[in-house]
């Protein structure tokens, strides 16, 4: 379970609070979305949730089955089982994908006590993944640079969901310059891997992926803090009514 | 002569006289078992990570392909697949057995393409080398039936090294040579002052490859190797091709600029290089692309990684002869700064003496990106693991041009070299 | 190890010029004795030549033989006619005019009166009555001080342009300073501009040196232009060097960018027998932009050296740079660029090209891009191309009923027309054009 409590964020280098007092939790098994307008914070959440540096954390705290997180290093969190899908997933230039993707599984693996698996294992490990997220197997092989493409990218992101098998995710604004088709195989992805023990909390600023993906809980954020929450019904109030009632209430 | 002063590098005063231009090991006879290898060298092997074959060799497995001539202390201790080269043709011995062995060719080509007078560096190495390598490729497309290695190592105290190494390939053969490099901890600064000379006959192909990874000083940037080698190849012939690669990591100070006369029509030369300084290290390397012959053509490919508080620089020179018409080179030099305290500095002379020639020259510099770093620590890497994937990412281009059993070495050895470079 | 090298020729000259000639140069005591001083440094260091790192394709020693006398008091007569002959297609673009010939203020050529914000002197006379902003900028130059050339220009200076953009002035027109050599005596002739704009300040300036159609050859030109831009200022900095009379022209640029300062420099240069253009600028202050280009035309056995520094010392400045030589005949082009970021520079953007295009198997370009990067956090990058014209667009021009050489000028066009655009000043733009146009069309030597 993801426990967030009043958690207040400022920038490291810069005198600006980002997230004043947002609480929230995510029991296991449970899909949540947070929505909200632009600059309310929804990146810079999935960010101190990650672990990523150029945030200070001011108050308040997250707790990840009842452990907190916030001094542990982003690589610590991944193997606690905490994975960001970003919003531009990011290429390591001369690094194929598949090397980065085995050498992603076995840092994790070792951390967790597991052992490394072997290029064989490693393989049908991924087959297996990609057919479950319904993953066309050629994009893991294809080199990184032919993943450039439209939601390939994004693909490759649920791929490496899947492979690393965390125990919450977190996706940033993953509907953002996607089409339909490349939406709905990202949203097929995420489905697949709803299981009793994974908490999902699914950022977005548009209504339409939840049509996708259905959440079991909708938090809206705006000046960084809950303003309000509800069901998924929340969700197609606010794709009518727009985001002026929270930023109202912010002014 | 006069030490030269033009590098972006700094040390003390080497005092020559200070240096024994000679050592021999302490066992004079070459061993004929494992036994008598000495087994503190098996054990710097090991510790370096060498998993390959030449491991083997030395532990006598018979049936590796590669052959090994190792140089401890400037007098060879092991050589071995004396007769299978034999069969080629492939002569492949220490310089001094090539001095008695075969005099003629050595009286040929020695100092043919780096002449005593050189620079002076190269003029030391003249007056005082003592061993060496020798390789020589008979014509009429004798390809070489396997990988060349020789292993150097600096052991003994203040023993600079002075080695020769002369590689002949006639025409139309083949031969790839690999130089690997690895020295134990010491406190005092050593000179390696190396001669390396490669002949390519009319279309002959010489690989040159090399690992650097000596003893780069402490974390306070004393001691460690200063290397001050000399390496050029001569495409003499045409359609003849050399091309250099190198992995420097190691040594305190680099100072190094394999160079390709590129004196025959239709001839190649190549070089691809990735360095890396960490800690107090400095680096000055680059290559030289004299284009003398006509449709002569050249590619460089450096990638320059500084961390810590080093300095890393290119330094090249492509040039076209007024006579070389139709004259080819792409260079691109890249480098990758990892943290505030290291310079990276690119100085390239492109001289185009006619119209023909056509030259391109890019070169970046950036900084190693923090969002990539955190995407991959966000995927469960460690920051050294992290800074390993990226900069590996990033000489892949050069990576891909060494030998199969230097290319997991290479990776492992640029990830140590790393070490501690990020908070 | 030092050995004493034996003076040449000229630098014999250069120093016996100045002796005979010091008594009748502009300036109190304090000018004196910075021209002293500068003497005694340049017979210290002598002519460059290729030893010295920068100068390693441009040696003077060898190709700065005879040294024409210092130009003073000249009163060669030249007429307004003249000098719009001399600018060519220049000529027509609006401007306010300062004109010099043989360096020496001309009023009787120059625009009358003055635009508002705008204050211009002639150097001659700030020399005379001892400005501060000019004798103080004799010792703080911000170019390198160990520059022989630069050395001369300060012993030999006879006059040149003062111009002080005002804070938050905007020139309705381009100041544009002319620089005419004439007559049939060759000469020395040594200017000097200080230009300050002002903090917010927006201009134009435009400096051209041309010959009169029938001037003696030989000559020399040395050139300095000492600019310094305020806060927030935008100035736009345009050199053409367009002789017909095989001159010497040693040229420098000292511009300092304060904080957010926008600086466009820009070069043209042809038909000079030696030109060595130098730019060094620096950084004083956070969010500078610089941008520095340059159009070539070199032939003959003309020799044309750009070496510029651009010396990133704070944070968050950027830097471009386009050069475009291009060489026909025995011309030979070089191109030396620095890109130095100092240690704590962060967020430096810094981007550079030079390239050549060779028109004739003789031509030689050497090109030295350089960076030399102390801080981490930066993207720089530099490149550097030579070829000949591309064959494949020639025969598509060609196999489209496009002449050989209307293609042929056509791609040189548009190779110098990517320099060119940088001139955002249309009718300036287009009179350049012009002078490249000219250029190619003119009979072949």
């Amino acid at each position: 379970m993801l426990e967030i409590k009043n958690l207040h964020v400022k920038l490291a280098d810069e005198d600006k609070q980002i997230l004043k007092g947002l609480t929230l939790s995510v029991p296991k098994g449970e899909v949540h979305a947070i929505m909200g307008p632009n600059g309310s914070g929804k990146s810079t959440l999935a960010y101190v949730l990650a672990g990523r540096d150029g945030y200070e954390v001011t108050e308040g705290d997250v707790l990840w089955n009842g452990e907190s997180i916030l001094d542990m290093e982003p690589d610590e969190r991944a193997a606690k089982g905490v994975f960001l899908a970003f919003q531009y997933p990011m290429e390591i230039p001369g690094v194929a994908g598949l090397t980065f993707l085995r050498t992603a599984v076995n840092a994790v693996r070792k951390k967790r006590g597991q052992d490394e698996m072997t290029t064989p294992g490693f393989m049908k490990f991924v087959k297996e993944q990609a057919a479950k997220a319904q993953h066309r197997r050629r994009n893991a092989e294809a080199p990184s640079q032919c993943w450039v493409l439209g939601g390939e990218k994004k693909r490759s992101e649920i791929l490496q969901m899947a492979m690393l098998e965390p125990t919450l995710c977190v996706l940033d604004e993953t509907d953002s310059g996607l089409d339909i088709d490349a939406l709905k195989i990202v949203s097929d992805g995420v489905n697949a891997l709803r299981s009793p023990d994974r908490s999902t909390l699914v950022i977005t600023h548009y209504q339409r992926l939840l049509n996708h993906i259905v959440p079991d809980k909708v938090h809206v954020l705006a000046d960084g803090r809950i303003q309000k929450t509800g069901g998924k019904e929340l969700a197609l109030e606010l794709e009518k009514s727009g985001y002026a009632e929270f930023t109202g209430k912010a002014a | 002569m006069t030490e030269p002063t033009w590098a972006k590098v700094h040390y003390p005063k080497i005092d020559f006289q200070d240096q024994y231009y000679y050592s021999a090991p302490k066992s004079t006879s070459a061993p004929s078992s494992l036994d008598e290898v000495d087994p503190q060298l098996l054990e710097t092997y090991k510790k370096l990570g060498i998993p390959l074959k030449e491991q083997e060799l030395l532990a006598g497995v018979k049936s590796s392909q590669v052959a090994v001539d190792a140089v401890f202390d400037s007098v060879s201790v092991v050589t071995t697949f004396k007769a299978e080269l034999k069969k080629a043709g492939v002569i492949f011995c220490s310089f001094s057995e090539a001095v008695r062995e075969h005099p003629e060719l050595v009286k040929k080509y020695l100092g043919s393409v780096v002449p005593q007078s050189d620079n002076y560096y190269a003029a030391l190495n003249a007056a005082v080398f003592s061993d060496g390598s020798f390789v020589y490729v008979p014509p009429e497309g004798v390809r070489c039936p396997m990988e060349l290695s020789t292993y150097f190592r600096i052991n003994e105290k203040n023993t600079g090294q002075f080695e020769r190494t002369l590689i002949i390939a006639e025409r139309g053969a083949y031969v790839s040579y690999l130089e690997g490099c690895t020295a134990p901890t010491r406190d005092e600064n050593q000179l390696h002052a190396a001669v390396v000379e490669l002949v390519a006959m009319d279309e002959a192909e010489i690989k040159y490859s090399t690992v650097q990874n000596w003893y780069p000083g402490d974390k306070n940037g004393k001691g460690g190797i200063y290397n001050f080698v000399t390496k050029r190849g001569d495409c003499r012939g045409h359609h003849s091709r050399i091309s250099w690669t190198q992995v420097e990591t190691g040594s305190a100070i680099t100072w190094k600029y394999p160079s390709c006369i590129l004196r025959g029509d239709y001839s190649r030369g190549e070089f691809y290089s990735i360095a890396v300084s960490n800690g107090y290290q400095q680096v000055d390397s680059g290559t030289k692309m004299i284009h003398l012959g006509k449709n002569s053509s050249s590619r460089i490919i450096s990638k320059g990684i500084a961390a810590g508080r080093s300095q890393n620089t290119y330094r090249g020179l492509v040039s076209a002869h007024r006579k070389a018409t139709n004259v080819r080179n792409f260079t691109n030099c890249d480098s990758l700064l990892i943290g505030d305290k290291c310079g990276a500095h690119t100085v390239p002379y492109i001289e185009a003496k006619n119209s023909s020639a056509h030259f391109e020259h890019e070169a970046t510099t950036s900084k190693i990106s923090d969002d990539m770093l955190f995407y991959c620590r966000q995927r469960g890497l460690s920051s050294e693991e992290a800074v390993a994937l990226v900069v590996n990412g990033f000489v892949r281009d050069v990576l891909q041009h060494l030998p199969m059993e230097f290319m997991a070495e290479t990776q492992k050895l640029i990830g140590i070299s790393l070490e501690g470079s990020v908070g | 190890m030092n050995v004493a090298i034996p003076k040449t020729k000229a630098e014999q000259a250069l120093t016996e010029a100045f002796a005979a000639s010091a008594s009748k140069l502009p300036g109190g005591t304090a000018v004196k004795s910075a021209r002293n001083d500068a003497i005694g440094a340049f017979s210290a260091l002598g002519l460059p030549h290729r030893r010295i790192e920068e100068w390693k394709y441009t040696d003077l020693r060898v190709n700065f033989k005879d040294v024409a006398p210092p130009a003073i008091d000249d009163a060669t007569a030249v007429s307004a006619e003249d000098v719009r002959a001399a600018l060519g297609s220049v000529a027509n673009v609006d401007v306010h005019a300062v004109v010099f010939v043989n360096g020496r203020h001309r009023k009787d050529l120059s625009t009358p009166g003055a635009m508002a914000g705008l204050e211009v002197q002639p150097l001659a006379g700030a020399l005379t009555s001892g400005s501060d902003a000019v004798t103080e900028g004799l010792t703080t130059t911000t170019g390198p001080r160990s520059d022989a050339t630069i050395a001369l220009n300060t012993a030999f200076m006879t006059d040149g342009a003062v111009v002080r953009i005002g804070n938050g002035a905007t020139l309705d027109k381009p100041l544009m300073v002319v620089f005419v050599t004439a007559g049939p005596r060759a000469h020395l002739t040594s200017v000097r501009n200080v230009i300050s704009a002002g903090d917010g300040s927006t201009a134009t300036l435009i400096e051209a040196h041309v010959a009169l159609q029938g001037a003696a050859t030989g000559g020399q030109t040395n050139t300095l232009s000492e600019v310094t831009t305020g806060k927030g200022a935008a100035l736009t900095h345009i050199k053409i060097a367009a002789g017909t009379n095989a001159a010497v022209h040693l040229a420098n640029w000292n511009v300092s960018l304060g904080a957010n300062a926008e600086y466009r420099g820009f070069q043209y240069t042809s038909g000079q027998a030696l030109a060595r253009n130098q730019i060094h600028t620096v950084y004083t202050g956070p969010g500078g932009k610089l941008d520095l280009s340059g159009a070539y035309l070199v032939r003959g056995n003309e020799h044309v050296d750009t070496t510029l520094v651009v010396d990133h010392a704070v944070p968050q400045c950027e830097s471009r740079e386009l050069f475009k030589d291009v060489l026909d005949d025995r011309g030979r082009g070089i191109f030396q660029g620095k890109i130095i970021v100092r240690p704590n520079a962060q967020k430096t953007d810094g981007k550079q090209m030079a390239q050549a295009l060779m028109l004739s198997p003789d031509a030689e370009f050497d090109s030295k891009p350089e960076l030399e990067i102390y801080a981490d956090d930066v993207v720089c990058g530099h490149g550097t191309t030579s070829a000949e014209l591309d064959g494949d667009l020639l025969f598509y021009c060609k196999s489209r009923g496009i002449p050989e050489n209307e293609a042929r000028a056509l791609l040189i066009e548009s190779f110098v027309g990517e320099a060119l655009d940088k001139v955002e000043h249309d009718d300036l733009r287009a009179a350049l054009s012009q002078y490249a146009t000219v250029w190619l069309n003119a009979p072949r030597s």
